[in-house]
């Protein structure tokens, strides 16, 4: 950048010595734990939309009387409209985790995600304001956890990234937060 | 910290408070059920709001008596409450604004309505409600001073540096009555106070007693040709443009009052590092924005904006929107009406280190048109086949007038889109029937992001988005669509870099 100002001589140039290894610039994968999280929570809610519409079939059969083969026609729709979520929920999930990554530079982090519609969020160390580490029943269970980064921006306020492990959501959070305060030292 | 005056010493609110604060009460209590009362006689709702004004004028009482300030060495402290005490502490260095609200009534006594506002949340962490303007000045005083204090003198471009005490007030910008007329013509406030009036009035009914068969023998006895002596369709032709003209007429001329009541006398002043703006006929707004603290501008100008040479100018900034309670659209305004020509002057004045007039402007991707006119060929598809279904193949002429209009505008979207980054600011405007330019300063950016749908990788192109704190929730931002993909990226690159550098300062 040749037009660059003058305000270059008072950046706060980022101490090479001592980044983390977690900070090396990298596109890092989330973990792979994350897909079997995806399927089982998909599994739940196939599960609890699947039962709900049986329920629904089942008392449509009962107030109408159908004829058996109207009766076996409503079963085989819902069992195949069941089968395609449950697939869907089985299938996505690697999909989704190839597309989602994130990266921590001396710059700040950045997320990238989506499949068909992609985003790639970048957050400056000195614009983050507070991080949360959250951990659901399930992600608990497979040892995850999903980091939540305050912004005082508007439309991206907070910013998640879920299906890291816990022990890098925290390595994460302790590095933006040293970050952060070293940044407001120099600032 | 230096000074010490006043940080002991518990102030308490102006004694008129309690005077106030009844009238607020009153104002939302008892003036509903008052009208409903005169227009309406019988059960209403609103009569029993009523009752809830006296414990509204004890609350009252409890509050002034139980309020008080202290004005610490660096933070302000509020106390109030008599069952649940409360205790609030709010940092001078997190306040964004202090706000006076001055209604006819608040003047005449020489008190004024105080919100302090802070960049959390999207209401004033404290409204003071009522405070003498001596004490006003104090407050400001304090809290300034030591916020300038606590500010290093190597941040920001503080060319005045510390002298700012002295620094001699200018006026940047002023409103005349003919910036006021062409105000209330580019707002629709008179369409909105109509629509306003006429929900009072369908909810109050006072015609409810009007015998209405008697209306319709007045009505029908008058016959538009007999009193205009022309032929009938001609009349009744004439009868609807004139109506329609009186409309306008009358929607405009509200608009005009309307804009004149509210920013009459409105002026912006430059002293030293803080903008003060101030206006109003009736309820007298007087709002202080540290220069700093303006998140993103937006300069607007619609088409009767332009014809007469006129522009807008808006900021954001972190905090609640100074101006009226609950309004969340009312953007501070730099300039509501200002001279085209007299724009690059005021910007020096307000983002000393951002030159709009060296900006390089780059286009953003020159085929978009055809994505836009694909959008646009669509929604015509849509509405004629809608319309088709009803009327037949008339609906075909709003399928070609459909696509006619949005190649137009596709052509004329993509020619009016353009961005620049300059030294220390990115710069996005677009529209070309409203035209809005918005400037958010690197040091503001918050977040940075970088989308592609996929009709943009199909088209390699990408979008980014320059989230800053108080960003456009109605209005203009820096939001750029349809850029090539490898300008975007290098945008991208250019400005994280750049926004990595700066620490953020509210």
């Amino acid at each position: 950048m040749s037009d660059q100002p003058e305000t270059t001589a008072e950046r706060t140039s980022p101490a090479e010595v001592e980044v983390p290894s977690i900070a090396d610039g990298q596109d890092r994968p989330i973990d792979p734990r994350s897909v079997a999280v995806q399927r089982l929570a998909g599994a739940i809610t196939t599960a609890v939309l699947s039962v709900a519409a049986l329920g629904g079939v089942v008392i449509v059969l009962i107030a109408s009387s159908t004829t058996w083969l109207e009766g076996a026609l409503w079963l085989a729709g819902w069992l195949g409209v069941s089968a395609a979520i449950g697939l869907f929920a089985l299938l996505w999930p690697p999909v989704r985790y190839r597309y989602i990554s994130y990266r921590l530079d001396a710059n700040g982090i950045q997320t990238r995600k989506g499949v068909w519609w992609k985003s790639t969020v970048n957050v400056p160390h000195s614009r983050v304001q507070h991080t949360d580490v959250q951990q659901g029943p399930i992600e608990r269970s497979f040892g995850l956890a999903t980091l939540l980064i305050h912004t005082a921006g508007t439309q991206h306020a907070m910013i998640p990234l879920s299906g890291l492990s816990h022990d890098v959501a925290l390595a994460i959070r302790d590095y933006l937060l040293q970050e952060g305060e070293r940044r407001s030292e120099d600032g | 910290m230096a000074d010490s005056t006043g940080s002991t010493r518990l102030h308490s609110l102006h004694p008129l408070s309690m005077l106030f604060s009844i009238g607020l009460a009153a104002k939302r209590l008892l003036l509903p059920g008052l009208i409903v009362l005169v227009f309406r006689p019988g059960g209403q709702y609103e009569i029993w709001l009523m009752i809830l004004f006296v414990p509204a004028v004890v609350g009252a009482l409890a509050k002034y008596l139980s309020f008080r300030y202290r004005l610490g060495p660096d933070e302000l402290i509020i106390r109030e409450g008599i069952v649940t005490r409360n205790e609030r502490h709010v940092p001078y260095a997190r306040i964004q604004n202090i706000d006076l609200v001055q209604n006819p009534f608040h003047r005449w006594f020489k008190v004024a309505e105080v919100r302090v506002e802070t960049a959390s949340g999207d209401r004033p962490e404290a409204i003071m409600r009522v405070l003498s303007l001596s004490s006003v000045e104090a407050m400001r005083e304090q809290v300034f001073r030591q916020k300038r204090a606590a500010r290093p003198p190597s941040a920001q471009v503080d060319s005045v540096g510390e002298e700012v005490e002295a620094a001699p007030v200018e006026t940047l910008v002023q409103l005349g009555w003919r910036d006021l007329v062409l105000l209330g013509m580019t707002s629709h406030r008179g369409l909105t106070m109509v629509a306003a009036a006429m929900g009072v009035f369908w909810q109050l009914d006072p015609l409810g007693d009007v015998d209405e068969g008697w209306v319709r023998d007045r009505v029908t006895s008058i016959d538009p040709a007999e009193s205009l002596a022309v032929p009938g369709p001609v009349a009744t032709a004439l009868l609807v443009v004139g109506v329609v003209l009186m409309i306008f007429v009358l929607l405009s001329l509200l608009s005009v009052i309307w804009a004149a009541v509210r920013y009459y006398g409105f002026t912006l002043r430059e002293c030293g590092d803080d903008l003060h703006s101030e206006y109003g006929l009736l309820t007298r707004i007087t709002a202080t924005i540290p220069r700093h603290r303006i998140q993103v501008l937006t300069i607007r100008g619609g088409p009767i904006h332009r014809w007469f040479g006129r522009r807008a100018v808006q900021i954001e900034t972190a905090g609640h929107r100074g101006g009226e309670e609950g309004q969340g659209t009312d953007r501070l305004w730099l300039a509501p009406m200002i001279e085209a020509d007299k724009i690059e002057d005021l910007l020096r004045r307000v983002l000393p280190d951002v030159d709009l007039a060296s900006a390089r402007w780059r286009p953003i991707a020159l085929r978009a048109w055809k994505r836009i006119i694909k959008r646009g060929i669509a929604l015509a598809l849509v509405l004629s086949a809608g319309v088709g279904a009803l009327a037949g193949l008339e609906a075909l002429a709003i399928f070609v007038v459909g696509v006619v209009l949005a190649s137009v505008h596709a052509r004329l979207y993509v020619k009016h889109a353009w961005y620049a980054v300059t030294a220390e600011a990115v710069i996005y405007r677009s529209g070309w029937w409203s035209r809005k330019l918005s400037i958010v300063r690197f040091e503001k950016i918050q977040v940075l992001a970088l989308e592609e749908s996929p009709f943009d990788r199909w088209n390699r192109m990408a979008a980014v988005r320059v989230d800053t704190a108080g960003a456009g929730r109605v209005g203009h931002g820096v939001d750029i669509r349809y850029l090539e993909a490898g300008d975007a990226v290098a945008m991208m690159e250019r400005l994280v870099s750049e926004t990595g550098i700066r620490p953020f300062r509210w």
